[in-house]
């Protein structure tokens, strides 16, 4: 018995020892790392960031990109960070808001490389800081489910009650009150990012409850695929939806990352590249709409045609006043916009929408 | 005229048996999945090869495995102890929540101003008191109701990340922090020593902690009351023990080592309190606990693999290319492979007609 344990030993150290060197992708590309949240098969958030990873593949031949997904948020999430930094890149896309404090702490340790971080707020010379006014498509996405609704009920399957989150439903329910005075936005929080159980779950008791169209925050296809189920109509998130229900899905507010990252990386080929606070919106199409299923009819088409134009050029703003709470509490008095400051630390819900933030 | 598989217990079990097996399991489990690479075109002795310099030679790697094996270890050994008189405490993530948010009320509310050589083992007392108070629960209505205390310490985590949540999301929320879900920082006072890049003093405490679970375990009357009462509480009973303190006791124990754990972690790596800051620390701690076959000795051996090998499993996914999902398959392969090998160690098993 005694020499078997040995010859295990043995052979797992052999293994452990046929150590030859590592060898370092190929020299003079510039190299690209990514840290995701989540899988980059989760259809949402990831998916969305991963697109336009492969965009920016594609678009630079002498770039090259490589990722680490299901990263743990948190002080851990810093070692995902140096993981990607020793096999040699020079720039870093952290895709989540908990990655922001293992970013700004690492980018200390490395100056020389290039830091972005999505939806954060701390910035240093070397990180800056990017996101996108996904309240301008969701206004639109609300614009189609007011018009496609009988009920007058629309059922909106939350994640976590963060601003960002917030400020989504409002806007939502703006562009839905715009159409359609009399509908108003259900709103059911599931505490998750990418849980497709629950999400399902809470989509299906909006639909119990009479909701007729399902919006949602979360990275997951569930809540689309439980409109499916049940016959109703769905707004999917992050990226086209479709595919998961095509006989529920009406268009979805989508994300197209390319854009931000083809920037940041031209710039910083070009030796320009600075630290700053990205927050593009449809304008530079880093937010948008994806198609339309074959149940939105020509005159809900033309109606979203029309705002996405006048948001476009900048005559209209989603929050421009008067933006009125629940409580009936003036927000944004009339001829006045809310301030990206406002916008960023929303915590209201406006009029029209049914349910609470859990409060302090 | 069937052929059977015949399951007889063994006896006794060697020591050597008992490390023979697990190695070979391990093997085993690396054969398998290098079966799997094969079939998919990938070279999975490079793969192994990456993994093992990555997560213990490279200066990223090992501080990111000893970062992960001061909480698994120490979690762990909670866990042998309340094992050992099967208790089959579970709630450890729970308990190191609670550890964590004691540690928090204190840094930030109660006493940011205090020096941190008071600040420090007062947080570290805290911890253990929180950790240790909530598996008690459990403890309690087992002792009292016979409650089944793998059910309890279950729903106790839920109830723990959701209360965290809570105060994240609520009271708790950084002031300046934009609504996100997460306290302000920790002052300087009650953030531990670094010893090595991102390595705390807090390192050396599942040593100690070990050491003494392995005294109290091995040569005292109480480490002996609780081997007495897990082999056979019948025995235990006539021989005049406490079944109903010795079961909250252990769990008290068992639950503040965790919250210790939770604790030391929140001081020395995390520095704050945010959503879901714990990467299942407390479940993988089971894993910890069983393959270490109840030894605190070998909990530091296993949490020091297992750490090398979640972190070499993150840097397989950028220089192999490997999806998580892949990885997944690995870790459970690993896990599987070893307890088949716990059958093999537990059962004489033969073939008969």
């Amino acid at each position: 018995m005694r020499r078997a344990v040995w010859l295990s030993i043995l052979v797992l150290t052999l293994i452990a020892c046929s150590i030859g060197g590592f060898s370092f992708a190929a020299q003079g590309k510039l190299k690209v790392g990514f840290v995701y949240v989540g899988p980059v098969g989760d259809a949402g958030w990831t998916y969305a960031h991963d697109q336009g990873r492969k965009y920016i593949e594609t678009k630079f031949p002498n770039v090259e990109t490589v990722y680490l997904e299901s990263v743990p948020e948190g002080a851990e999430s810093a070692r995902a960070i140096e993981h990607l930094i020793a096999m040699g890149c020079k720039v870093i896309f952290t895709t989540s808001y908990g990655f922001m404090d293992s970013t700004i702490e690492v980018a200390k340790k490395y100056p020389d490389v290039v830091f972005m971080h999505c939806s954060g707020y701390k910035r240093a010379k070397n990180v800056g800081t990017y996101f996108g006014r996904m309240y301008e498509a969701r206004f639109l996405s609300g614009i189609v489910a007011g018009m496609m609704t009988k009920s007058n009920k629309i059922g909106y399957v939350a994640a976590h009650p963060i601003p960002e989150v917030i400020r989504g439903i409002n806007a939502f329910t703006l562009g839905v009150r715009k159409v359609n005075p009399k509908a108003t936005v259900h709103v059911v929080w599931s505490n998750t990012w990418y849980d497709p159980a629950t999400e399902k779950e809470a989509a299906l008791s909006l639909i119990e409850a009479g909701c007729d169209v399902i919006a949602q925050h979360q990275d997951s296809p569930a809540p689309q695929q439980a409109a499916q189920e049940k016959g109703v109509y769905s707004i999917g998130y992050n990226s086209d939806m479709s595919a998961f229900a095509p006989k529920a899905h009406l268009t979805a507010p989508v994300w197209n990352w390319g854009i931000i990252y083809e920037y940041v990386i031209k710039s910083v080929l070009d030796g320009t590249w600075q630290s700053e606070d990205i927050w593009w919106g449809m304008n530079k199409g880093v937010v948008g709409l994806a198609p339309f299923g074959p149940m939105v009819s020509e005159e809900v088409k033309k109606e979203v045609e029309k705002y996405k134009e006048l948001i476009v050029s900048g005559k209209f703003h989603p929050f421009g006043g008067p933006i009125v709470d629940q409580e009936g509490k003036i927000r944004v008095p009339e001829g006045k916009v809310a301030t990206d400051k406002e916008l960023l630390e929303m915590s209201y819900f406006v009029d029209g929408v049914v349910g609470k933030i859990p409060k302090k | 005229m069937g052929i059977k598989l015949k399951f007889e217990p063994r006896v006794r079990v060697s020591k050597s048996f008992e490390l023979f097996v697990m190695l070979s399991s391990i093997l085993m489990a690396l054969l398998v999945f290098a079966m799997f690479m094969f079939l998919s075109g990938k070279d999975a002795l490079s793969a192994y090869k990456t993994m093992f310099l990555w997560a213990f030679m490279r200066k990223v790697g090992l501080e990111g495995t000893l970062v992960k094996f001061v909480p698994l270890s120490i979690i762990g050994l909670g866990l042998v102890l309340a094992f050992k008189m099967k208790l089959w405490n579970i709630g450890g993530e729970g308990q190191f929540y609670l550890g964590a948010m004691a540690s928090t009320l204190l840094a930030l509310f109660l006493f940011p101003n205090l020096d941190s050589f008071v600040l420090i083992p007062l947080i570290v007392f805290a911890g253990f008191l929180a950790g240790g108070f909530w598996s008690s629960i459990a403890g309690v209505l087992r002792a009292y109701l016979g409650a089944d205390e793998i059910v309890v310490t279950l729903m106790l985590n839920y109830i723990a990340t959701l209360w965290s949540d809570y105060l994240v999301y609520g009271s708790w929320k950084d002031p300046a922090g934009f609504g996100f879900p997460m306290t302000a920082i920790f002052p300087e006072s009650a953030k531990l020593p670094v010893l090595w890049g991102k390595v705390h003093v807090g390192v050396f405490s599942p040593i100690i902690l070990s050491l003494l679970l392995k005294i109290l375990l091995d040569r005292t009357k109480w480490g002996y009351e609780i081997r007495v009462i897990g082999d056979n509480p019948d025995v235990a009973l006539c021989a005049g023990m406490n079944i109903k303190k010795n079961t909250i006791l252990t769990m008290f124990l068992s639950g503040g080592m965790a919250g210790l754990a939770g604790a030391i972690y929140i001081m020395g790596v995390q520095h704050r309190l945010q959503h879901a800051f714990s990467p299942g620390y407390g479940y993988t701690a089971i894993i910890v606990a069983w393959l270490s076959r109840l030894n605190p000795i070998a909990v530091l051996l296993v949490s020091f693999f297992l750490s090398g090998i979640f972190v070499g499993c993150e840097i397989l996914q950028v220089i192999m290319k490997l999806p998580i999902s892949v990885i997944y398959i690995f870790q459970g392969v690993l896990f599987f492979c070893v307890l088949v090998g716990e059958v093999f160690i537990r059962y004489k098993i033969s073939l008969v007609r």
